[in-house]
């Protein structure tokens, strides 16, 4: 009977730690973030506190939370399998804190999409969750968004980049080519940015993207052809490898057809994302390289 | 020593034969040491990322055939929500890949925040006789998510497991249990494009794996498919159902009506018919005016 006792007690002890901790997310994101925002805010790559997922033995009482930076008053989605399961939004500053019960082993992405319905790069964590503990991983920092307003620029012409990134970070626009070319620039405090430069590049095809400046977390790569006339970025163009239905986006959609095509010959230029001829692996990988949907 | 309670040793040696290097992903197999005729036995396919986001990958896999056979794979706790070539079992050997959108380069376990070791899938077997086997990379290929798909440099880790064991023998339970509801959606051919209208499904099943998918149109003859499946062409709706069968011979089907517009061609064509026909009319009453 006492031993009974004694696991109510401790259950109920847990039950109440539990439901405390997730209750108080919001003030303790505020925390954590701040103090990861001194030490590594752009260098760091997403840790776990292992010092949070105290608790104990109800099955039912396992979660994780994920914390960090993302851009001012940006959705952050998170998928479970590639499915849409939670949605949060980023506060003035971009910080972000979510919630959710899970009690196996699982597979999630998250990304962010930016008050002008930019998508950032997915990340992926495959976390694992004790019974009774939140495994918490903090220090999320999602990689800019980009987008250009011409597909092909004619040679000395002016190109516009723009998006959104974490406020007030210093970034690098890389251009990578037969000449690479960059340019530096920081996002304003409600993080946006846009830089009008001129490509005083060779004629050619070129990849684009933007970094943070102390940090591997890169942006979407673009391609750019640098020729002897402009055309326009619109609704029915598309710089994305792989958007075959020019839909700007990377989806299940564009997968099955690149799977449809998975060993047939003559594959449309589209599918063939790296123009060799032939639908491989690397095609697959550059496709999952630029999922977003 | 009694037969029903003979128990066997079976040594399972896991060969990776893949190039060697100090850096990039090592990929391995776990196997349980203890293993007995008639169970069923789990092969973890490990990956050790060390840092590095990967984001796809092909494996061929060589198996004793004869000591043990291929009887299915699983998704739970595993990673890879999209496959190329889900588990497949060809003359000893399993054909497998499969992408990983956005990569990944680690599990996030707050007991193991070091560990860089991520478990792709699990495939099953079922032991057959005693004996001593290997499992054998015979190919491996592991791409990096970089936009490139530049491939990652991989390592050798070879794995021996010998296990003797001694208790009662078990059987392989069946599996009764079908695969999860799936969705079955329909990407529209484009304007343009040569790549016809799909039907596209990715049906999980958590005991065995999914084997193969059927589909019937109107309730007719079941034909194996592929995952997407290329639509046939049809002037009017019709009813389309899938099934997908997991390696015990369950399945789950799944119906949609698919409502194939009449595309541009087709338009064109029957406006070019009604217009002919118009003519030859009109010819023809003017001859008999004349």
């Amino acid at each position: 009977m006492v031993r009974i006792t004694t696991y109510v007690f401790l259950g109920s002890v847990i039950l109440l730690s539990f439901l405390h901790l997730a209750s108080n997310v919001g003030a303790q994101s505020l925390v954590s973030s701040s103090t990861i925002s001194v030490a590594a805010i752009v260098g760091s790559l997403p840790t776990i506190d292992p010092g949070t997922h105290g608790g104990g033995g109800n099955a039912t009482q396992s979660g994780v939370r994920f914390s960090g930076f993302a851009y001012p008053y940006a959705i952050i989605t998170v998928q479970k399998d590639l499915n849409d399961v939670s949605t949060v939004l980023a506060d003035e500053k971009g910080l972000f804190t979510i919630v959710l019960p899970e009690n196996n082993q699982q597979f999630f992405s998250l990304f962010a999409t930016d008050t002008r319905g930019n998508k950032s790069t997915l990340i992926n964590f495959l976390t694992t969750q004790y019974s009774g503990y939140l495994t918490d991983v903090t220090g999320i920092r999602f990689a800019p968004t980009i987008t250009t307003d011409k597909i092909v620029v004619k040679q000395n012409d002016y190109i516009t980049i723009s998006g959104s990134a974490l406020p007030n970070v210093q970034m690098i626009i890389t251009f990578s080519g037969a000449q690479d070319t960059t340019f530096t620039l920081a996002a304003d405090e409600r993080g946006y940015y846009s830089i009008t430069a001129p490509l005083q590049l060779a004629v050619g095809e070129y990849t684009v993207k933007i970094e943070y400046k102390e940090n591997p977390t890169t942006s979407r790569v673009l391609r750019i052809v640098v020729g002897t006339s402009n055309v326009y970025q619109i609704e029915a163009t598309s710089n994305i490898p792989g958007d075959c239905n020019v839909d700007q986006k990377i989806t299940l959609a564009d997968f099955s057809v690149l799977a449809y095509w998975f060993g047939k010959k003559n594959p449309p230029r589209c599918v063939d994302v790296n123009n060799d001829g032939q639908i491989t692996l690397v095609d697959f990988s550059i496709v999952a390289y630029y999922w977003n949907g | 020593m009694d037969d029903c309670m003979k128990h066997f040793l079976i040594t399972c040696l896991a060969i990776l034969s893949i190039t060697s290097s100090v850096y990039g992903a090592s990929i391995s197999i776990g196997l349980p040491e203890k293993v007995q005729v008639g169970t069923r036995i789990s092969a973890q396919v490990v990956i050790d990322t060390e840092n590095e986001n990967i984001n796809s990958f092909d494996f061929t896999i060589a198996f004793p055939k004869d000591l043990v056979s291929f009887d299915g794979y699983g998704d739970q706790g595993a990673l890879v929500p999209l496959w190329i070539v889900p588990p497949r079992e060809d003359a000893g050997s399993i054909y497998l890949s499969g992408i990983i959108p956005g990569g990944v380069d680690r599990t996030y376990d707050p007991e193991h925040p070091q560990d860089y070791r991520v478990t792709l899938t699990t495939l099953y077997f079922v032991v057959k006789k005693t004996g001593v086997g290997s499992l054998i990379f015979t190919h491996a290929l592991v791409l990096k998510n970089d936009g490139h798909g530049s491939a990652a440099k991989t390592t050798v880790q070879p794995t021996v497991i010998t296990s003797i064991e001694s208790g009662i023998p078990s059987t392989v339970s069946s599996d009764t249990v079908p695969p999860l509801p799936f969705i079955v959606t329909i990407i529209p051919k484009p304007p343009f494009g040569k790549t016809p209208s799909l039907a596209q499904f990715n049906a999980t099943d958590t005991e065995s794996g999914i084997e193969h998918y059927e589909a019937a149109i109107h309730n007719g003859k079941w034909v194996r498919v592929t995952n997407p499946y290329a639509l046939p062409y049809r002037v009017f709706p019709y009813m389309l159902s899938i099934r997908a069968f997991d390696f015990s011979g369950n399945y789950r089907e799944q119906d949609i009506r698919v409502g194939e517009m009449l595309d541009q061609r087709v338009v064109a064509v029957s406006i070019l018919i009604v217009l002919v026909l118009l003519l030859f009319l009109y010819r023809r009453k003017r001859k008999l005016y004349e």
